[in-house]
């Protein structure tokens, strides 16, 4: 495992947006996983401008996001396509047919996990995966207690990251209840990881994923078994390691 | 230094609690009391069973891929898929087909071995056929099955010999007694299978060294009180040993009771023969180049209706054999300890000791697979 402990978030968005850039360059036809929340804006601003400067080229690039909520339409303001539209795939040279986010509003959430995998499976696997973490200790939408044999399932999100979430909703209410999420085997199974993370709140969460056991009380702390992981993290978020 | 901490561990036939497992440079380093080492990375195992890694000596495929796909890529695949399902090495099953297919098999089969690949790991491969008898082909092809003889295998076999380390046979074709004494002289498994010998014949290629019996009741004679069969010399010779396939379909689980009942469960190994359609929805698949249908994950072939292999994984052979009322420990024997010794890799897999290669599975108390390792690296990703 490589920590690189940036001065801020900007740093920290920049150092995870080179290795992005690094895998493209060397893979022209790279899978890669994408994760939404508030972390990764700063490095998708950075994609977008080494994108317009001519550093990075997505028009090979194949992306699977983490997971969506359940039951939110595509276009509402909080889903998770809208995110990764308004954030990342409108100011890139992607191609639309090689952007993958599950389905929320899939008539059987069942089959649409399952082809989810099997999209995955056929793009050849993914070669990067981009995470956060959430103060609980979840990655995608993999609450404490999730078996690490997981594959892309429907999670019912507990109170505290929907408690979390509702900063982004009108009210906890408007907040969906469920959500389609890829599993932590499949998160595991990808080639590299690049695992970011910033903010004082965040370095209890860190310490314990990074150097805490491996237990499925804090499903990134899996992430510890992995052969090909890069932790950029700012200097707050390093603040308890 | 990888901790596995806290588990129930299986070691020597009975369950172990509050032990730590310690795991370095893949092998196991030591097994000490919970907490006395703390260097390291820790795994917490609490209230889950750690069991040495499964050992399939009998598969042919899953996840849409067969061996006989004669690709590296269809064996990256299945050694993935069956890693998640508890499976940390086998044996790649091939099925009669013609020369070259069987070549191009053994060829990949060859190629992965020298590289390091995710997954469970090849220990070589199981030929099964085309030494067998046609009267008892089963699911395999007619017209690929062959008399046996030394040419015949080493012709089949060519540069590849070396990794082929069972054979099926059946002691009823030509040439079987002949093919058995070479094959048992390099060290090779000969299990009897796909025949229609009688008891007698059966005890003679018992005798010449067949010591194992392949899918044992499927596609061999019955046991029937004046006519023993095939069945009747595998339980009557204690110095054999059988292996089930404990899907439920292929054996009725009184049957899997009296097998075990009267071997003794270190004398029988759980195996799935399974197909591609292993882990896929039902429709239709191929064994080799046999047309099959799955439908409710029972495959038969398209023509006879003969039933083509299962679409089980181990992990659910071992939640069945408990579901019919066998205890824990005994199934993880049969998943273990014996299909290593059959292979003769008992040496260093199959139990969780000192020295042993860290091939360990994690269950959770409803035994679904929850933590794989493989050479001491989590599901082996290794690369
Ligand atoms: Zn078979």
């Amino acid at each position: 495992m490589e920590i690189i402990v940036c001065k801020t978030y900007q740093e920290m968005s920049q150092a995870a947006a080179d290795i992005t850039a690094r895998q493209i360059d060397r893979k022209a036809n790279t899978v890669l996983g994408l994760a939404t929340g508030s972390t990764p804006v700063g490095l998708y601003q950075n994609l977008v401008k080494m994108n317009r400067d001519g550093i990075i080229d997505f028009s090979g690039v194949t992306t699977f996001n983490l997971d969506e909520y359940v039951g939110l339409p595509k276009e509402h303001p909080c889903s998770y396509h809208r995110f990764m539209f308004d954030n990342l795939f409108d100011h890139i040279n992607i191609k639309m047919e090689n952007i993958h986010l599950p389905d929320g509003q899939a008539p059987s959430l069942e089959n649409e996990c399952k082809a989810y995998e099997q999209m995955i499976a056929k793009a050849g696997g993914i070669d990067l995966q981009l995470l956060g973490v959430g103060h609980n200790g979840h990655i995608g939408f993999n609450e404490p207690g999730t078996p690490f044999e997981s594959v892309t399932h429907v999670v019912e999100l507990t109170q505290s990251t929907i408690q979390a979430n509702s900063r982004f909703f009108n009210s906890p209410d408007e907040v969906p209840r469920r959500a389609v999420s890829m599993g932590i085997k499949t998160i595991m199974h990808a080639r590299k990881i690049l695992f970011i993370a910033s903010g004082k709140e965040k370095a209890g969460i860190i310490s314990k994923a990074l150097k805490g056991p491996v237990t499925t009380e804090v499903p990134s702390s899996v992430l510890q078994l992995h052969p090909d992981i890069t932790v950029v993290l700012d200097e707050d978020a390093a603040s308890c390691l | 230094m990888k901790i596995i901490r806290g588990g129930i561990v299986y070691q020597g036939d009975e369950w172990k609690n509050d032990i730590d497992i310690l795991l370095e440079e893949g092998k196991i380093l030591d097994i000490v009391p919970k907490g006395k080492y703390n260097e390291g990375q820790a795994i917490d195992a609490d209230g889950y069973f750690v069991c040495p890694g499964f050992i399939d000596i009998h598969i042919h495929g899953c996840a849409g891929r067969d061996v006989m796909d004669g690709s590296v890529d269809a064996l990256e695949d299945i050694a993935r898929f069956i890693a998640g399902h508890g499976t940390t090495s086998f044996l790649a099953t091939t099925a009669a087909s013609s020369r070259e297919a069987t070549r191009a098999s053994l060829k990949a089969v060859a190629a992965i071995m020298k590289k390091q690949c995710r997954g469970a790991q090849i220990l070589g491969v199981h030929l099964e056929g085309p030494f067998i008898n046609p009267e008892a082909k089963g699911a395999l092809a007619g017209q690929h099955i062959l008399p046996a003889s030394i040419n015949g295998f080493t012709d089949l076999a060519g540069e590849y010999e070396g990794i082929i380390k069972r054979v099926t046979l059946a002691p009823d074709v030509e040439g079987a007694r002949e093919l058995t004494g070479y094959l048992v002289n390099k060290g090779v498994v000969v299990s009897m299978g796909h025949t229609a010998a009688g008891y007698d014949e059966c005890i003679e290629g018992i005798e010449w060294g067949m010591r194992h019996a392949t899918h044992f009741y499927n596609a061999m004679t019955p046991l029937k009180h004046r006519e023993p069969g095939a069945v009747g010399a595998f339980m009557a010779r204690e110095d054999t040993t059988i292996e089930l396939i404990a899907d439920l379909v292929h054996v009725h689980p009184a049957a899997l009771k009296i097998a075990v009942g009267v071997k003794g469960c270190s004398r029988v190994a759980l195996i799935t023969d399974s197909m591609a359609a292993t882990g896929m929805d039902d429709g239709e698949y191929f064994l080799g180049l046999q047309e099959v249908v799955v439908n409710q994950g029972v495959a038969r072939l398209k023509d006879s209706g003969n039933l083509a292999g299962s679409t089980l994984t181990l992990d659910k052979a071992l939640r069945n054999m408990v579901s019919i009322g066998f205890q824990v420990n005994d199934v993880v024997k049969m998943l273990t300890e014996v299909p290593a010794c059959i292979t003769g890799v008992d040496d260093h897999k199959g139990r969780i000791e000192k020295g042993y290669d860290a091939d360990l599975v994690i269950l959770d108390k409803n035994l679904y697979v929850n933590m794989v390792f493989i050479k001491g690296n989590w599901y082996g990703i290794n690369i």
